[in-house]
């Protein structure tokens, strides 16, 4: 009882008791989440301004006689008439590592139930991103434990990579996949005891989804102990308009948190086609005028300004990163679309998913043609790098000469070859959800596939043997999968341990 | 010109004209007004009658200040704010109102900008923050 007494006297006595000075207006229109506020002459952009029952919203549209305001929490108290005034300040949130396994909202107040946030620090939503002078290329990798994304499309520290395809063709399970991922890296990380060890932490934002749905990927980010790494902002369908707008700019504020502290972080945007449709429907309530496909004209600064502040900063800048995972839903797999074209100029590559190849059975399915990664190569470990070089080639010929074989009935022998290699390969590839593999283990694989362990197997058993071979290089193997993983390199002596272990395997599985 | 920009020209032009002395409105060149658009109504007549009644407002809150209080006498506060060079007396009309919901205190209103020393306030304070 002491201690509470105590505690409200210590916040009386840090209170000011100065005369206030505000600007206020009044409430002229409320519609869909948006007033109109006549008055409030000296509100700035952006800042947020306070309605009755600790109503809260942000000034968007100064006009010459109003200023329309995007209104946050629950508005169906307010009604026309209302008083509302300036406070002098932007939206902010908290940030730092109390917000780790823990879900807020868009203005980073806890939902789930585990009591306060007790953040040190509080980081505005909307901020500048890093300047050219901070930053440096991107030089780490960033495993997703995805076979057909780290060998093909690597991601580094500090990249934007966009993650689009169809509605259910598997976007988010690449996204969550890659948050597995960094937990158990994270995890064998600090067991290792390696001072030089930089774990990843992520947010993962979702935007405009079914409440269940973030239930379930909350469920399986516990289930397999990833939350403890992890900070969920959820905007659902439910929730207003201006909530699933901000939502993004909240969780990149709490990724920059990482990013400038030195440490790495990773962001999902999940999706950033609902936020655009939040944002559309927000300028057309504020009369903003609109464009094609009536989105307002900003549309390209609205994910271009998010995602810039996603970078890798340079030593003198605390060495840190912030990797960007935007996701984006296309109609019929048409990437041309407004907002897929616009993403897609923006990031630093895609990871394309197809439904024909998802219904064919080719899960993850990664289309080789149409994903790129543009910097992510760079930071690719040695290791990998040898053994998936000409892998995203041999993949990309295949699937033409698949097409071709089709009308032809006599094929030659090299031909045959690289059908056969190519069949091989797309099998290999396979991998089931929230099962990532870790890179030392990848690399083995890939080095078994390109040194013809798997010629022998039939095709329609890789799958199999895949899995055989990952069960034995986590036991039997384990030594020679610990000599890629701590020098990064495939030297001569480590090529023969992996001959040797693949041969036994080889005996085994036979 | 579009059609929002001439609306909002008469409009100004139409508060110019209802301007007396002081840079006051005056409520015999307003009501000369007013007739003289119902009699010829122009184009766009409500639209350019909203956007007066907006100019109208907002300029009479420039010079029109609110003084709400409770303990005290209205007249002694407005003359201890008018010697702190708070309130300008002679460019303002002081309206003074007993108002029981501060509990003890002041607020007043000059335009857009309020500036408030109540005990609620205080007490509001205190509430934001221990939530």
């Amino acid at each position: 009882m002491n201690s509470i007494t105590d505690l409200i006297r210590k916040e009386i006595e840090t209170l000011s008791v100065d005369a206030s000075r505000s600007n206020v207006g009044k409430v002229t229109m409320l519609a869909d989440g948006v007033a109109r506020v006549e008055g409030l002459s000296k509100v700035m952009y952006n800042e947020m301004v306070e309605f009755p029952n600790d109503v809260l919203g942000i000034a968007l549209n100064l006009e010459e006689d109003s200023v329309g305001c995007v209104l946050l929490g629950d508005t169906s108290s307010l009604k026309e008439g209302d008083e509302a005034k300036t406070t002098g300040k932007l939206l902010s949130v908290p940030v730092g590592m109390d917000l780790l396994g823990r879900v807020v909202d868009a203005a980073g107040r806890p939902i789930d139930g585990k009591g306060p946030i007790e953040a040190k620090e509080e980081y505005p939503v909307e901020r500048i991103a890093p300047g050219i002078i901070p930053r440096k290329s991107v030089d780490q990798p960033l495993q997703t434990g995805i076979m057909a994304v780290d060998s093909m499309i690597p991601i580094g520290r500090g990249q934007r990579e966009l993650i689009i395809g169809d509605r259910s063709t598997g976007k988010t399970t690449i996204a969550i996949d890659t948050i597995i991922n960094q937990a158990k890296i994270n995890k064998q990380g600090e067991q290792s005891g390696n001072k030089d060890f930089r774990p990843v932490y992520c947010i993962y934002v979702a935007v405009g989804q079914k409440n269940s749905n973030v239930a379930r990927t909350i469920k399986i980010l516990e289930e397999t102990g990833a939350m403890e790494y992890v900070t969920i902002v959820s905007a659902p369908a439910a929730d207003n308009p201006a909530n699933q707008y901000l939502a993004p700019y909240a969780g990149c504020a709490m990724g920059e948190w990482f990013m400038e502290n030195g440490r790495d972080a990773l962001i999902v945007y999940d999706d950033l086609s609902k936020h655009a449709v939040a944002y559309r429907q927000i300028s057309l309530i504020l009369k903003r005028p609109s464009g094609r496909e009536a989105y307002p004209g900003d549309v390209f600064y609205l994910h271009s300004r998010l995602l810039e502040r996603s970078a890798r900063l340079n030593e003198d800048n605390g060495n840190g990163s912030l990797t960007a995972l935007p996701i984006i839903e296309t109609q019929m797999g048409d990437v041309s679309g407004y907002i897929p074209t616009n993403v897609i100029s923006i990031t630093d590559g895609q990871i394309f998913l197809e439904t024909d190849l998802f219904n064919k059975g080719i899960r993850p399915a990664v289309s080789v043609g149409l994903s790129v990664s543009r910097v992510g190569s760079a930071a690719q470990i040695k290791a990998y790098k040898k053994v998936a070089g000409k892998v995203k080639l041999e993949l990309a010929q295949f699937r033409e000469l698949a097409a071709f074989s089709q009308f032809e009935s006599d094929l030659d022998a090299a031909t045959k070859a690289r059908l056969d290699r190519g069949a091989r390969i797309v099998e290999m590839f396979k991998q089931t959800a929230f099962n990532p593999i870790p890179v030392e283990v990848q690399t083995a694989i890939m080095w078994g596939m390109q040194n013809d362990f798997f010629d022998s197997i039939d095709v329609d058993k890789i799958s199999e043997a895949v899995a055989s071979l990952k069960d034995y290089l986590s036991a039997q193997g384990k030594e020679v999968c610990n000599e890629i993983y701590k020098s990064g390199k495939l030297e001569e002596s480590t090529e023969q341990n992996l001959r040797s272990a693949l041969e036994d395997w080889k005996r085994t599985f036979a | 010109m579009s059609s929002n920009n001439k609306v909002f020209k008469i409009a100004q032009l139409l508060l110019n004209q209802s301007i007396g002395e002081n840079d006051r409105v005056d409520s015999d060149k307003v009501s000369a007004i007013l007739n003289e658009l119902r009699e010829n109504p122009p184009a766009k007549h409500i639209e350019i009658l909203k956007r007066f009644g907006f100019l109208v407002r907002r300029h009479m809150s420039s010079y029109q200040v609110s003084l709400e209080f409770k303990g005290g006498d209205g007249s002694e506060i407005t003359n201890s704010l008018c010697k702190k060079n708070f309130i300008d007396h002679h460019a303002t009309e002081v309206q003074a109102v007993d108002c029981p919901s501060l509990i003890a205190g002041f607020r007043v209103k000059i335009g857009d900008d309020v500036y408030e020393d109540s005990i609620a306030n205080r007490l509001n304070n205190v509430r934001k923050a221990l939530l």
